[in-house]
């Protein structure tokens, strides 16, 4: 985040340094962009950097969000594959996260247009567990408590899921995940706060 | 009113922060979950693949922008260009042209005021007072022809348009009295000389007609004439100054010499250089009013094809212009 600012402070064009503490926080590392400023230039190590920073929290948007695992490596895929294609013609105008997430919505929503909604359960997840006063224990496990939250946070809605990943994987602000979404800022926090509802609604035996 | 946040909005500010459980649940469960390993090979490969590719050349953000101003000005420079030498001008440019193809005004000799000093009585033409009577009496002399703006019609102006090159070319033509071989020309050469370096309150005393305003004024516009343009002005000074009484253009053709010096082209410039011979001029004049007399209409054309060959620029008299309406061009 710091060399991300002092990107912004040579005047390249960035619009506002917007400062989230995030579990995706590369302290002391080069920023997003000056590893995609080097790629342009031909530092194919660069891309491998920048692709093992994102990799897995992209794929988990991916997959949280069609909850198909084939198909979200395929989208996975695509998103890279668009990286490494519009690498000549990349510009350095928003952050490269919101960039990088935008293309990775985008995607999803063309598999909704496409009707492929997400319907069924992940493959090879474990049953989802009852709640707990439909359950014969009263002590949830440990491993079931996580499935508790990842099968939550699968049956929000798509708007109020991809909100909720958006901050929880990239790391993103309310502006920045309006941007990706195309949505203003008080919307995303309303989905945000719905989610929240839900969710601690769904899992309150848990927490 | 209270500043104290509502409970979920304080929930909201905690998740935003990382500190709700809910996202710490939440990263605990995925955490483990993470992109299969080989995808990572086909991305990487392809990555590598495009970074040893050379970044085309990009045009620079401005680049389009100044190629379409610079595109604009220069079309706009050319089309200046053609109107101020291919005649899409407009007939008021004319004047002001020839004046700036003279040189600096400060090179130019001081020209008198328009209105022209009654002509001596010896003058064998009477210079006119003004274009319109000498437009009236269809005598024009030169400086008038110069000084006089073009018709308001496209056609007049490719005539001022071409023969400026000529007048630039007069301007910059040092004095060379050996090559005047036109007799007619060479007197309003030498007029024009010695006008021009005259007095211009010298002008009653020159004892000719062509020392009056008009042709002071000539003077004044008409530096000395290189042999193409006195090619070009033989005819003029004929139908002007020397002309026959039959000779006289009709009115409203007054013009016609000096405005069909552009449109004439190069037969006009074919013109004959020596002696434009008023007088035998008068005598097929003379030659086809007798013909058409006789009725030999074939022997008063064959006289036309001869006239017309060595005056194309004189006009016929009324009477014998129907006889050139069927001449062939």
């Amino acid at each position: 985040m710091r060399a991300y600012a002092a990107l912004h402070d040579q005047g390249v064009g960035l619009e506002a340094t917007i400062t989230v503490a995030t579990p995706v926080e590369h302290r002391d590392e080069i920023a997003d962009e000056q590893l995609m400023q080097r790629y342009q230039r031909g530092d194919a190590a660069a891309f491998e950097t920048l692709y093992r920073r994102h990799r897995d929290p992209v794929y988990r948007y991916l997959l949280r969000g069609i909850s198909d695992r084939e198909r979200a490596q395929e989208l996975f895929q695509e998103v890279w594959a668009s990286v490494v294609r519009v690498r000549a013609t990349w510009e350095l105008r928003a952050r490269f996260t919101t960039w990088l997430y935008r293309l990775a919505h985008n995607r999803l929503v063309d598999e909704y247009r496409a009707a492929r909604l997400p319907t069924d359960t992940l493959e090879d997840e474990p049953a989802v567990a009852a709640p707990e006063h439909l359950q014969p224990e009263s002590a949830v496990s440990g491993q079931q408590r996580l499935h508790r939250v990842l099968q939550a946070v699968q049956g929000l809605p798509p708007e109020q899921r991809q909100a909720f990943l958006l901050k929880e994987e990239g790391g993103m602000s309310l502006e920045q995940i309006g941007e990706v979404t195309g949505v203003g800022r008080e919307t995303v926090k309303s989905r945000l706060r719905y989610a929240l509802a839900k969710l601690r609604l769904e899992l309150s035996d848990v927490l | 009113m209270s500043s104290e946040p509502r409970p979920d909005d304080k929930e909201l500010e905690d998740f935003l922060a990382g500190r709700h459980p809910l996202g710490r649940a939440y990263r605990e469960a995925a955490q483990h979950q993470g992109a299969p390993p080989e995808l990572d090979a086909d991305i990487l490969a392809a990555a590598r693949a495009e970074a040893g590719r050379p970044l085309p050349r990009r045009r620079p953000r401005w680049m389009q922008p100044l190629a379409f101003a610079a595109t604009l000005t220069l079309g706009l420079v050319v089309l200046l260009q053609l109107r101020h030498q291919g005649g899409v001008g407009t007939p008021l440019e004319a004047p002001l042209r020839s004046q700036a193809l003279q040189g600096p005004a400060s090179e130019r000799p001081i020209a008198p005021p328009l209105p022209a000093p009654p002509a001596p009585k010896s003058s064998p033409v009477p210079a006119p007072a003004s274009r319109d009577e000498s437009e009236r009496s269809g005598a024009i002399p030169e400086a008038a022809v110069e000084q006089a703006a073009p018709p308001a019609t496209m056609r007049s102006e490719p005539s001022s348009a071409a023969s400026a090159p000529a007048r630039t070319r007069e301007s910059e033509a040092p004095e060379d009295s050996d090559a005047r071989d036109s007799s007619a020309a060479e007197a309003v050469d030498a007029n024009a000389n010695a006008n021009a370096n005259a007095n211009a309150n010298a002008n009653a005393g020159s004892g000719s007609g062509s020392g009056s305003g008009a042709a002071l004024k000539g003077s004044v516009m008409a530096p000395p004439a290189s042999p193409s343009s006195k090619a070009e002005r033989a005819p003029e000074a004929s139908s002007s100054s020397s002309q026959p009484a039959g000779v006289s253009p009709p009115a409203g053709q007054a013009e016609r010499p000096a405005a069909m010096e552009g449109s004439a082209g190069p037969a006009v410039r074919k013109a004959p250089v020596s002696n434009p011979a008023p007088p035998e001029a008068q005598a097929m004049i003379e030659a086809m009013r007798e013909h058409l007399e006789t009725q030999n209409q074939d022997a008063a054309l064959e006289v036309l094809r001869v006239f017309r060959r060595q005056y194309p620029h004189l006009s016929l008299p009324v009477d014998l212009q129907e006889l050139e309406a069927p001449y062939p061009e």
